[in-house]
This record gives C-alpha cells, structure tokens and sequence, in this order.
C-alpha cells in the first residue's frame, strides 16, 4: 500500500524516501493542485448547499480529507464536502436552530460528530462487506433526487431572492420562490448565469481550464470593479461571500464543539437518525467512490478500514469547524486522472486549499453567492444522470423501482428517510434477486462438458438432468415443485438434480428432494442426485430420506468426486437400460419384418468419460465408484478423451487389470497376500492411462448397420466399440450383450422358440 | 496376513447347458433368461460326461457368430450376413469354445487371478474343482477386490 510504502520508506531510511521524492512526490504535487484548484470553488459551492458559510466547505475540504485519506484504505479517494450530503445537512438542521436555540454551526459540528462516530462502528464492527448488498440504482436514484433539491434551492441564490420563511420540504421550495421571483436580482442572475457558462463550455474548449474557477474569478471581478457588491446598491446588492461569513487569512481552525460535552438530549435524539443515514448514505458514497477508482488502479481495497477512516475524518472534523463529508467523485476522478499516485495527492490538495486561504482570502471573499449558485445548478444537472435513468427505466421492473422509488422518496420525504427507504428497497430487492433458484437443464455436449439450456429448449430424452443454481430461501421452495416437474416429458424416465451450485439451507434442499422423490415415485420415475454438499450430506444421514432415495443414487460432492455428474449419469442411463430391459421395449420396437437394426437401436448411453492424462490410480477410482452404484457385471471399458474433448481412446478393464497386475511376480502371485498385493499394484497407480488404453478405435455411428458394427468388433477384437454422432462425438457405446441383442432381434428371436427345453 | 481366493468372489449362481446344445438355444438363454438383470451372459458348458468344457459369453456368441463373415465391397450386406448367421445358429456351442480355457480353482489367489484376467480378456474365469465348475469369477469382481485392496484413503479420488 502506498501509505504504508511512504510510511515504512520514512522508517527505513533516507533512500527510500529520497525514492519516493524522485518517483511519486511530484506527480502527487501536481494532481493535488488540479484537485483544489477545481475543489475550492466547489467546496465553497456545496457549502452553500448546506446554508453554511462557504469557508467552512474549505475547512472540510483540508481537515475531513487529509484525515480519511490518512486512515482509509484507498488510494485516491478524495474526500470533503459533497453535493448530496450538504443536501442532507440542509434538509436536517435548518429548521433546528429555531427550535432548540442553539446555533446552526454548533448543530453541525454536533451531527459531523454523531455521524463521524456512527461510521466508525460500522468500520470496527467490520460491516464493511454490507455495502455491497447496497444496489448502484440506490446511490444514482438519491443522487439525482439530490440534485433535483440542489438545484430547486438554489435559484433563489441564483436569483439574490431571500425567502421571507424558510421553506420545509421540496414543493415549498418551489412555491415561496416562485413567490418571490418579481423580487429577482438581475445583477445576481448575470453573474451565476456567465459562471454557469464558463464551468459549461470553457472545459470544452479546452479540458485543462478549470471552469468553475475561471468562472467566479471573473463573475467577481466583474461584480467588484463595477460595485455591485456595495451597500449602495441599495436593493440591487448581490451578496458575496464576506457577507455570509468572512474567510480569513488564517487557519485558527480548532473549535470544540460546544454541545459535544454534554450532548443535549432531545436535539441529539433528534439528529440521531439523520447522524445515522448521513454515515450510510456517506459511507455508500465513498465506497462506490473508492471501489470505481480502485477498479481502474487495482487496489485492493479494504472497505471496514474505509469506513474507519470515513469516521475518523468527519470526527476530527468536527473539532475543526468542518461539517460531515464524504468521497468526492468528482474530485476523486479528477486526482485519479491528473495522475495522483499515492494518498499524499489528496494531502497535498488540502494543503493547496489552505494555501489558498492563507494567501487568496482576501479576493475569495468577493466571490458572489450567485456566482457558487450558478456552479451548483451545473452540478445539479450533471447529478441527474440522465443515461443512466433511461437505461435503467428500460431495464429490470426491480431496479427500476429501487431506482425510481429512491428518487421519488428524495423529493416528498425528509432526505435522511429517503435515505434509508433505498437502503430498503436494494434489500428487498437483494433478497428477491437470490432468492430464486435457477433451473436449466444441462444436456451433454457430446465432446465434454454440458450445455446448459432452458427446459423448454432441451431436447426429449429418458434422462434429464436438472442443474439447480443460485440460493434457496424456505419461501422459494414451495415453487419449485412445480418449475422441477416442467422437465419432465413423456420420455422421461430419470431425473438428475444437480445441486452442486444451489446455496441452500440443508434443511431447505433435504425438503426439496423430499418431496421432489415422492412426487417423482409417484409416477413412477426415478430420482438422481448429485453434487450434495456436506451439510446436505450431514442432515440426510439423520432423517432417513438417503435409504428412502437409495444410495446409490446419491453422489456425493466431496472434492474427490468432481465426476459425480458422469456417475450420476451412468447410474441414470444403467437405470434407464434396465427398465426397458424389463419392459422388453427394444422387442417391440423391432419385431416389424421391415425394421433393420442400426446401431441406434442397440447403444447404450451408459458410457463414462474420462480425461486421457489420468493416472491408473484416478482410473480405479472412478471405476470403483461406478460399480458401487451401477449394478452390472458385464466389464466396462471408460473411453478418454483429450484435451479437446474428442474421443481418444479406450481403455478396457482388462487394461486396468493388466496395469495393476504388471509388477506382479508370476512366480509368486500364488502365494501373495492381499497386503502385499496391495502395494504391488499400487505402485502401477502412477502410470498413464493413455499408455494402456486402445487408440486404433473404428468410427461407428449411430445409423451404422448392426453387422459393420458386428463385423468391426470381432475383426478388430473390440468387445465394446464407441459409437459417435455424424460429427464424430462419442455418445454411446455398444456392448457385447447389446450387439447380442440386436443380433436376436434380427434374427426374430422369440423367448418361446429360443429357450431350450429343461 | 489374509488372503483373497477365488473362492470368495466367484458366483455360485451361474446356468451350465452341456455342448449338444445349440447356439441358438445358448444365445436364447443369454437373452431371455434370468442373469440378464445383472447384464451377465455367462453359462458354463458342460460335456457329456458333466465335466467343464468352457465358458459361454455374449460377445463369444456374436464373434462366433460373425465368424469369418466379411462384408462385400459396396454392399451393406444384411441379407447376405443374416442367413449367414442364421446358419450357425444351429450349431453345438461347442464351436464356440476356447480350446484350452483359462480356469482357476478355489484356492487360486487374486494376484493370479488379476494375471489370468488381464491376459484372457474374458468376461469371467471359470473356477474348477475336481473337473466339476463351482462358479464364475467376472472381471468386474476381480478388478472391485483389487480395487478395495489396492485404493488406500490417501489414494482415492482425482486430481485436478
């Protein structure tokens, strides 16, 4: 970490600092200055938002971000005061000071506090992962909310319009300065309107002119050679910053916050909530912030330090004049682009900013009110993000409501409840979003792997293999019954829940599968499952429901069986085969004089897949496994496919057996025992199965005459051949007992004639 | 020290049809009879005089029946092929038999037993007592009990 890196470059010595100071320090320097040359007006402007003096903005500008960016954990996070914040700041205290008697500044430092200690719990409580959970439409909803407020009070600064009362809520805004519009300065209207231009279109000449800062500087100028800020004006006067309250050319900062020690009751009551929307929404703001830079930079970021530092900054803060801040995107962006490398690019920027106090007092001073009023209306309309409220109008009912519903609520509530009504709303949102249960149905790609498709676009088949995704809540349940049962065609005959993917209470999936297996039994089809994670394991133990199921259709997700899908699969295809076995289906299905048999009519898709860079150990393992479920003494050979997922070749459980059997002495083997034994195969485990397996495979498809598979087999002494789509994917296979079968029904075989007499 | 005989694997329950019985009727059994639950077509055939005289499985059966059928150039050849096996069918399955079957006896031991499987490449080995067959010995049982002996807790699964 950079701070750290500066830090420990500080501990160990002057090289590493003098490194530092060729490498960083200037290019820190440099994007400092860029962020408070467009900073300082923008301070001064938000304070204004607040109903604050200006120079306070600058004060939160120097201490909240010099603090945050010390403790936090990003590095370029620029914190101090923000647009929606400041709105907040209004929309809270501006009616206190009438009803407690306290003083508006001493209210902020009050709330700065309260919300600067409230952060920091949720940093030492490690909250920090909650901010996740706060959905993108929130921040953009309340923003453009925000600036809608923003700009709607602010044209009566735009105007040099004081209100007689003091407005409560949005629609009053509107009202008393509408009211009051044939009291509009002209003077004023100019000067905000001529700022407003140059921060419009002085950045599109040329995107290095800072615009608000050219702006002011000329709106004052202009105002100040041509008097109109004097008294004697008369009604005409515009107001400047010196008559809100004078910036001084000093930094005697420290203030302790009177009502601090000890807090007054009711007024901290009151604040209390607003303190604690204020931290959320801030800490919102901020990690948005820091995670969109730290996207671009590749920091990784700790968000609990983030909010720790958050805290810090504004309680600091608030023992140096400074009202609640939060990351400044416009800046941070701006630090981030003019090249800041480390956290001292926003010290530095605090320390341009009092610099500028220091020397420039006297001038900023002038700055008229109108001309910040005419800064913020752009901002307000840049805070209205209008591309994205379209897109997100378009998009999911969801998002839009949390959105919308966000945006709305910032209009016709009290700000810090809307606030938190999105705060609600992204968790409701959050819950509906998980809590569904995706299910596609996975169809096996031929080559390896599987598709995965919806269950009305995947095709009929005995065996359907269900993938369950994403979280599971009790609700959800009760409705996916119904959904599973939609996989089911007539042609059904198994079905396969995969539940590797699918978060789930144990006792939630346990229910599911419960019921799922009656319902299934019911009529009359069989159910498979696999990728049971532990927990599930665990719990079904207990309730009885793995003998009901039968073991051995259960496959368990344990990392040793990443091929529990291809058992399932195999288990399910051997449950298919012996169905029909028991109805004698392929005796129907052939007993017409025309039917000639195809290898179609014969392969079994039973087949396991295996990689051919396996060793002998993994390949008696898988096929150990297999036999525990499929019950078959016909040998099996596993067919391996390369890298490609093409069909490689075959190895044979003789090949097996001659491997395991290939350092047994013939000499001894009569009298080895099973110990002994035991280490002598396993000291084949290691050998690669593509050196035993059988490469010279013939190309059998499913459309192939049963004697070309017939003749192929006994010529290439292949007692179990591949079979392979017109693409060349392997499918199936065809077995001694399968080809058999087909040789019978060729040659009209009927139980009654066939079967010798006893 | 234990040690695993063929004895303990083999099955009891197998059919025996002696050599005047015909393809046809082997092939018959091994279709329609009761082994074809477990996918297993063995029968043992006996000799007129009761004693062994081989094994019978699916895929003998459909090799001998192919014999040494070869399918015409151009030709798909299933008229030819049919009458062809059809004709066989009415053989001993004697034809069928290996001449000198690979067998074992109740005391062969599971290390000869996976030798003698690998190098057949049959279905099942034959286990023998006294010119009587006692039972069968399927490569699947002799590959599951070398598994179990040979897969260690530290050996099972994939490695990835």
């Amino acid at each position: 970490m950079p701070f750290q890196r500066l830090a420990s470059a500080i501990q160990s010595g002057p090289s590493r600092l003098r490194d530092y100071w060729k490498a960083d320090l200037r290019a820190d320097a440099i994007s400092g200055l860029t962020v408070a040359v467009m900073g300082v007006p923008q301070a001064m402007a938000y304070a204004l938002i607040a109903g604050l003096p200006p120079v306070w903005g600058l004060y939160t500008a120097m201490v909240t971000c010099v603090v945050s960016a010390v403790i936090g954990s990003s590095n370029h996070l620029v914190t101090g005061p923000t647009n929606a914040i400041c709105m907040v700041i209004l929309s809270l205290t501006a009616h206190l000071p009438e009803k407690y008697g306290y003083g508006l500044l001493e209210i902020v430092l009050l709330l700065t506090f309260l919300t600067g200690a409230i952060q920091l719990m949720f940093g030492a409580l490690r909250l920090g992962g909650i901010i996740r959970y706060v959905s993108h439409s929130v921040v953009v909803g309340f923003t453009a909310g925000a600036g809608i407020l923003i700009a709607a009070n602010q044209i009566k600064n735009l105007l040099g319009i004081t209100l007689d009362e003091r407005p409560e809520h949005f629609f009053q805004v509107l009202s008393f300065t509408f009211e009051a519009l044939p009291e509009s300065n002209f003077f004023a209207l100019a000067l905000g309107a001529a700022t407003a231009l140059c921060v419009i279109f002085l950045p599109m000449l040329n995107r290095h002119i800072p615009g608000a800062l050219v702006g002011i500087l000329i709106s004052g100028a202009l105002a100040y050679f041509l008097g109109w800020h004097l008294p004697e004006m008369g009604a005409s006067k515009i107001e400047i910053v010196k008559d809100i309250e004078p910036i001084s050319a000093s930094l005697n900062l420290f203030h302790f916050p009177q009502l601090i020690a000890p807090p007054p009751f009711e007024l901290t009551r009151e604040l209390g909530v607003g303190a604690a929307a204020l931290a959320i929404l801030g800490l919102i703001e901020a990690a948005s912030i820091a995670r969109a830079v730290a996207s671009q930079s590749g920091q990784r970021l700790d968000f609990n330090r983030e909010f720790v530092g958050q805290g810090m900054g504004n309680i600091v803060g608030s023992f140096f004049s400074s009202f609640a801040g939060s990351g400044s995107f416009t800046r941070t962006a701006v630090c981030y682009k003019s090249g800041g490398k480390t956290r001292m690019a926003a010290i530095f920027s605090a320390f341009w900013t009092a610099a500028t106090i220091v020397l420039f007092a006297p001038i900023a001073n002038y700055i008229p009110k109108a001309s910040l009023a005419g800064i913020l209306i752009v901002v307000a309309y840049t805070m209205v993000d209008k591309r994205r409220l379209i897109i997100t109008w378009k998009s999911s009912n969801q998002s839009r409501l949390v959105l919308f519903g966000t945006l709305v609520s910032t209009l016709i509530l009290p700000l810090e409840y809307a606030v938190f009504v999105g705060v609600f709303l992204s968790i409701v949102l959050l819950l509906r979003v998980t809590g569904q249960t995706d299910l596609t149905q996975l169809v096996q790609r031929p080559d390896s792997g599987f598709d995965e498709v919806p269950f009305n676009r995947a095709p009929q088949s005995e065996v359907v293999t269900v993938n369950m995704e994403g979280d599971l809540y009790f609700a959800a349940a009760e409705d996916l019954d119904y959904e599973l049962l939609e996989c089911i065609t007539p042609k059904t005959r198994v079905v396969i829940l995969r539940m590797k993917r699918l978060r789930a209470v144990g006792s939630t999936a346990m229910a599911i599968l419960e019921r799922f297996d009656e319902i299934l039994k019911s009529r009359g089809l069989q159910l498979v499952v696999c990728g049971i994670e532990d927990s599930l394991k665990q719990i079904m133990t207990g309730s009885g429901l793995r003998t009901q199921i039968g073991e051995q259709n259960l496959f368990y997700a344990d990392n040793k069986l990443f091929q529990s899908m291809e058992l399932a699969l195999a288990r399910a295809w051997s449950i298919v085969e012996m169905e029909r076995r028991r109805d004698d289906a392929m005796k129907k299905s052939v007993n017409s004089p025309e039917a000639r048999i195809r290898i179609s009519d014969i392969h079994s898709k039973r087949i396991l897949r295996f990689g051919n860079q396996h060793q002998i150990r993994e390949a008696v393992w898988l096929i150990s496994e297999m036999m525990k479920t499929v019950d078959q003494k016909a040998a099996q050979p596993l067919f391996l496919q390369n890298a490609e997922g093409k069909l490689d070749s075959e190895l044979s459980l003789w090949n097996v057996l001659q491997s395991l059997g290939n350092n047994i002495d013939p000499q001894t083997a009569d009298v080895l025992e099973d110990e002994a034994l035991g280490e002598c195969m396993r000291s084949q485990f290691t050998e690669s199965i593509g050196a035993r397996a059988r490469k010279d495979l013939p190309r059998i498809e499913v459309d192939a005459s049963l004697e070309e598979a017939l003749y192929l087999s006994k010529s290439l002494k292949l007692q179990t051949l591949p079979v392979s789509d017109e693409e060349g994917r392997l499918t199936g296979m065809a077995t001694p007992l399968g080809m058999l079968k087909g040789l019978g029904a060729a040659l009209d075989f009927n139980p009654e004639k066939a079967l010798p007499k006893a | 020290m234990s040690m695993t005989r063929a004895s303990d694997l083999m099955t009891k329950r197998f059919l025996r049809i002696s050599t005047e019985h015909t393809i046809r009727e082997a092939m018959g059994i091994i279709l329609y009879g009761e082994q074809t639950k477990h996918d297993t077509g063995a029968i043992a055939i006996i000799n007129q005089e009761g004693d062994f005289a081989g094994v019978v499985t699916p895929n003998q059966i459909v090799w001998g029946l192919v014999g040494d059928w070869k399918p015409v150039e151009g030709n798909s050849g299933e008229s030819e092929f049919l009458p062809f096996a059809e004709s066989r069918l009415s053989l001993s399955v004697s034809t069928l038999l290996t001449p000198e079957p690979t067998t074992a006896s109740p005391q062969t031991s599971l290390a000869r037993l996976v030798l003698m499987a690998g190098a057949s490449e049959s279905e099942c080995i034959p286990v023998i007592d006294e010119g009587r067959v006692e039972g069968l010995v399927y490569a699947t049982d002799i590959f599951k009990a070398a598994a179990d002996i040979a897969l260690t807790p530290g050996t099972e699964g994939i490695a990835l």
